[in-house]
């Protein structure tokens, strides 16, 4: 267990638990949550479905998808029957200007080329990326573990609960292996 | 009685019980020796011979690529009427190549099938590599690449605009389009394993460099909760893109009234031409690797027997498509189809012979893989797919070159055969590949370690089959020992 | 272990005479119709529509059979008899086919002497195009299909009773060869039937499109009587959201398919615009049919693609029955499209269209009814499995 000799809130981002496995994890959001934690957060090596449910995250990355799909449809057909039709009419071979069946095409790449920018881009800044710099990365387990086999729990010090010795104590008692404090 | 045979009836196609992951393994062993290829790299010698000498074939193609800047593309030996030939042909050639890391990478996803994770991410890398040689060849013909600009819709004070209803418009939409997904896909299923390696990195530079490209990620479990739909979503856009893409290059040939070249079946059996084509080469490429990296615990003879079936049917596919080609071609009853298509491409005319040995290597040896002795057998496998590669090669050499330089009227017949810039150019682009692939195993961790560690809870949970119900998960567990 | 083996082969169910009754009666009732009123040829044509439209279903039938023998996964599980009792019609509209023998040249003007003799690309194609080969291809055709039916029938149950693993490896690899010989004879048979009704028009991914046809009226086929006993004690407790919208992802796939090689096929004749090749799609693009054409991207291709892509869509019973429901009508439609433009510059339908399709679907609903009864409707072995699965979505 953690043994902080002395501790300032002030500098301090707030505490991590570590568990031993996914399950425990689970088990210890779970309990923080109850508790009325709200700025929680958690890590784990690798997707965990678990994880996500009991944290109780979102994501509208679907609709970000979709809204840069249709956004690519109509820019792809728009550019070509304005380009085709409109802005530089010409007669190829006897087709009719708004040749629509050798348009689509390109109308498809661009669903594509745009839907898979939202979702990469989308991504990105839905996670508030590139951050090179973290409190988590303070801690030492953290840094070791985080990205190989070890699953996290995180605690906020902005949330309104939080009070040190407390939520130290709750965390400890969820069956963490260990709690850390996060500086800022 | 009644519950042994359950798993079997339900999934008879365990190809002979070979796991998709050995046993033994548990997370951090995983990552460690995922990692540890990359980051305490051994044998270096072998590594550094490989290095010299795709490094020079670099140089050549870089130095072929200057000599044809400096004089002009009459430095190939295309002409009139053979305007196209070893520029396309490559070009059509790498770029099915690339096709089979985006099928393995993003329709395998999409079936759950969980023998594709630890080979997609080199599966990916090959696709990258393979488009970019792909893309040098159209931007090179065009003769002034520098201009090569003006291939995409911008205003411009010429006030003119791309013509739309032109395959040749369409490449220029669906091979950038390729590169920029497969790159973004790729890159994606890298972040987290770069976000290991510079945790796991020793030396400041080496952190520093993985800290940059890892972007500072931290494997929150919300970022996991988009990050694993928008990986998702991104697999389910590339599957019709891949197959747009190899539709598309061969509009390049069907939307035209040559014989030979406009046939309706030329979208699908080029798509299956392109994935025979990449499985044979992802085969090429996964053998050796396996053997002289260690890693036949994760790359296991399940995904080398997987493959070889893929190969095979995709391979049947393409047979398919000549059967149909060549009936339509005689029921036309257009003589210039029956000339170009069956009386000069295999009989008459001056490529016959490279026909007949297309049809070797493309409809005929491959039918060994119908053996599972064979499929069992790497050295077999390998030399099975090196004769697809120049099956494929030849395909395109006959499709291309034979249709131009015999088509309608006798008089503008005419021979065809490459220069030496086109040998250099073309060997080089083999080189560059090879290239780019040693450096790819060098920096970039080749197997998805975040994705083998998810692996490891379903191998363990649910013995060696399929299933999407594994949300309750151990860690640290070590897998045990599928049946048999 | 014995009490597991189905009826099959023990104490076959009768059929219901009720369907078999009514198809007949309403086939007959078209036969007067037409050899007194609307004239044979309308008979033959339409008769050929309406047995192509059930015999398809059966065709695909057969081929989902092949395929889930050789992949596996659970969307066969609760399909896989569905199939079988479908691609056992097969013997029966083989039959079925032989009044058509004594119509081909109403239907087929490659099979009117008189007008072979005036046209030198008939000529040319008389070695494949001649009535009595014609025969022999479709007899072969049915020969094959009925073959490969029968055998998968008894491998299926034969490896859900836990077949050894040699016996296995032996069905897939008769699966596989299956697989080549269905894929080449459907090539032909779309062409003998469909394409070589305008006879001067070729397309070499006809055979492509056929197939695709076939294999998505067959899965929406299975996905309306999957859904239809949902509610039943086979039924009840292995079907559930994850396994409908498994269904709907698959008719997503296979409408994607669908409409690739359709556009395929357009977008390379419509580019090239070669007199020969053109004619084909100018006889269906005016005079009306070309509304059928844009029915078929709207209601063929986009309405079900849309809607599948939602997986609270798919995953809800009703909304996959509308779609499939949707699915079966527009394949009427594609077909009239393919065959109808044949005779008819604007758009018409003859109500014989319509009644003998009704006719010879009672017949095959009947046989199928007959066919499905006959072995386990899920295979036991593949029932845990869904229910986890099922009470896991809970």
């Amino acid at each position: 267990m953690a043994h902080p000799v002395e501790h300032n809130d002030e500098g301090l981002y707030g505490l991590m638990a570590e568990y031993a496995d996914a399950d425990g994890l689970v088990q210890g959001i779970k309990k923080i949550r109850q508790a009325g934690y709200k700025e929680v957060d958690a890590f784990t090596p690798q997707p965990e479905h678990a994880v996500n449910d009991a944290l109780g995250a979102k994501t509208i990355i679907p609709w970000i998808v979709l809204a840069g799909g249709v956004a690519g449809l109509l820019i792809g057909f728009g550019l070509q029957y304005w380009s085709s039709a409109i802005a530089y009419p010409l007669n190829v071979g006897g087709r009719p200007l708004n040749s629509w069946i050798s348009f689509l095409p390109v109308t498809f790449e661009m669903t594509v080329l745009l839907a898979g920018l939202s979702a990469v881009f989308g991504t990105l800044a839905l996670a508030g990326l590139p951050m090179p710099y973290h409190p988590v990365f303070n801690v030492p387990k953290f840094t070791e573990k985080n990205s190989r086999d070890g699953f996290f729990l995180l605690v906020k010090a902005e949330d309104p609960h939080f009070d040190y010795e407390q939520t130290q104590f709750l965390m400890s008692q969820s069956g963490a292996e260990g709690v850390y404090d996060v500086p800022k | 009685m009644l519950s042994s045979p359950q798993h079997e009836a339900t999934q008879p196609k365990t190809a002979g019980q070979v796991p998709v992951l050995a046993p033994g393994h548990n997370m951090r062993s995983i990552t460690d020796k995922i990692s540890d290829i990359v980051l305490k790299p051994k044998g270096g010698i072998g590594w550094v011979i490989g290095f010299a000498i795709t490094f020079a074939l670099t140089m050549q193609l870089l130095f072929s690529i200057g000599w044809l800047l400096l004089r002009g593309i009459g430095v190939w030996g295309n002409n009139q009427p053979a305007s196209w030939a070893f520029d396309i042909i490559n070009f059509v050639w790498w770029i099915g190549i690339g096709h089979a890391g985006t099928l393995i990478s993003a329709i395998l996803l999409l079936l759950r099938q969980q023998w594709r994770t630890s080979i997609n991410r080199m599966a990916e890398a090959i696709t990258l590599f393979a488009v970019a040689n792909a893309g040098l060849y159209p931007l090179l013909h065009t003769g002034r690449p520098w201009l090569d600009y003006w291939l995409f819709p911008y205003p411009n004070t010429m006030g003119l605009w791309p013509q739309f209803r032109s395959p040749l418009v369409w490449d220029v939409f669906a091979i950038s389009t390729y590169l920029t997904i497969s790159l973004l896909f790729w890159y994606m299923g890298l972040l987290p394993d770069l976000a290991t390696l510079r945790d796991r990195a020793t030396g400041k530079i080496k952190r520093m460099a993985y800290g940059i490209f890892s972007l500072g990620w931290r494997n929150s479990a919300r970022h996991w909760k988009t990050y694993e739909q928008a990986y998702f979503l991104l697999a389910a856009l590339s599957t019709p893109l891949v197959i747009s893409v190899h539709t598309i290059v061969s509009f390049d040939f069907a939307v035209s009234v040559i014989p030979g070249w406009h046939t309706t079946v030329f979208p699908p059996y080029f798509v299956a031409g392109a994935l025979y084509a990449g499985f044979a080469m992802v085969l090429m490429v996964a053998i050796p690797v396996r053997k002289i990296f260690n890693i036949e615990d994760f790359i296991t003879m399940r995904h080398i027997r997987n493959m070889s079936i893929i190969m095979l049917v995709s391979g049947l596919v393409v047979a398919y498509g000549y059967l149909t080609e060549g009936f339509a071609a005689w029921y036309s009853a257009n003589p210039f189809e029956i000339d170009t298509v069956l009386l000069l491409r295999f009989v008459t005319g001056p490529y016959r012979v490279l026909a007949w040995l297309l049809i070797a290597c493309n409809v005929v040896i491959p039918q060994l893989l119908w053996s599972s002795r064979v499929r069992s057998n790497t050295v077999l496998i390998w030399l099975i797919s090196g004769v697809i590669s120049v099956g494929m090669w030849l395909e395109r050499f006959v499709i291309i070159v034979m249709s131009l330089t015999n088509d309608f009227l006798p008089s503008s017949w005419a021979m065809y055969a490459p220069t030496v810039t086109d040998i250099a150019m073309y060997t080089g682009t083999i080189g560059f590949f090879l290239f780019l692939l040693l450096l790819f195993i060098r920096f970039v961790p080749m197997i998805s370690a975040f994705e083998m560690r998810e692996l490891l809870h379903k191998v363990s949970h649910s013995g060696d089959h399929h299933s999407s119900s594994n949300d309750s998960q151990h860690g640290g567990e070590v897998v045990p020992v599928p049946g048999d | 272990m014995s009490n597991q083996r189905p009826a099959r082969g023990a104490a076959p169910r009768r059929p219901s005479p009720l369907p078999f009754l009514i198809g007949a009666v309403i086939l007959i009732l078209a036969a007067l119709l037409g050899f007194f009123l609307m004239g044979p040829a309308q008979f033959f044509r339409s008769y050929l529509l309406g047995w192509l439209y059930w015999t398809g279903i059966g065709i695909g039938g057969l081929g989902l059979t092949a395929l889930h023998l050789l992949t596996g996964g659970q969307w066969g599980m609760v399909t896989r008899r569905i199939f079988e009792a479908a691609s056992r019609t097969l013997p029966l509209m083989g039959l079925l086919f032989i009044p058509l023998f004594f119509g081909l040249a109403s239907i087929y003007s490659w099979a009117d002497p008189a007008k072979v003799a005036g046209d030198a690309l008939l000529q040319h194609k008389e070695p494949y195009l001649n009535v009595p080969f014609f025969i022999g291809r479709t007899i072969l055709y049915f020969l094959v299909w009925t073959f490969i039916a029968y055998r998968f029938s008894q491998f299926s149950v034969q490896i859900e009773e836990g077949a050894p693993y040699e016996e296995v490896r032996r069905i897939k690899l008769f699966a596989a060869v299956s697989m080549v010989l269905l894929v080449i004879t459907v090539t032909f048979a779309g062409i003998d039937w469909l394409m070589t009704l305008e006879p001067h028009w070729f397309s070499s991914i006809f055979g492509g499109i056929i197939i695709m046809s076939f294999v998505l009226a067959a899965w929406a086929f299975g996905i309306l009587t999957v859904l239809r006993q949902r509610a039943t004690e086979a039924f009840r407790h292995v079907v559930g959201a994850p396994i409908f919208s498994d269904l709907g992802s698959l008719l997503m796939a296979f409408v994607m398919i669908w409409s690739y090689v359709q556009l395929s096929q357009l977008l390379i004749i419509w580019s090239a615009n070669i007199p020969e090749e053109a004619t084909w799609y100018l006889h269906r693009m005016k005079g009306g049919w070309q509304w059928i054409g844009w029915s078929l991207l709207v209601l063929h291709f986009a309405v079900p693609f849309v809607t599948m892509m939602s997986q609270t869509v798919r995953s809800n019973p009703r909304w996959l029955r509308l779609v499939a429901l949707l699915i079966m009508v527009m394949y009427f439609v594609h077909l009239v499209w393919q065959i109808v433009p044949t005779w008819h510059e604007s758009i018409t339908l003859s109500p014989l269209d319509l009644l003998i399709t009704i006719g010879m679907g009672a017949l095959w609903i009947g046989l199928f009814l007959w066919q499905y009864g006959q072995a386990k409707l899920i295979p036991p072995v593949a029932i845990p499995e869904l229910r986890q699965r099922i009470e896991h979505a809970h």
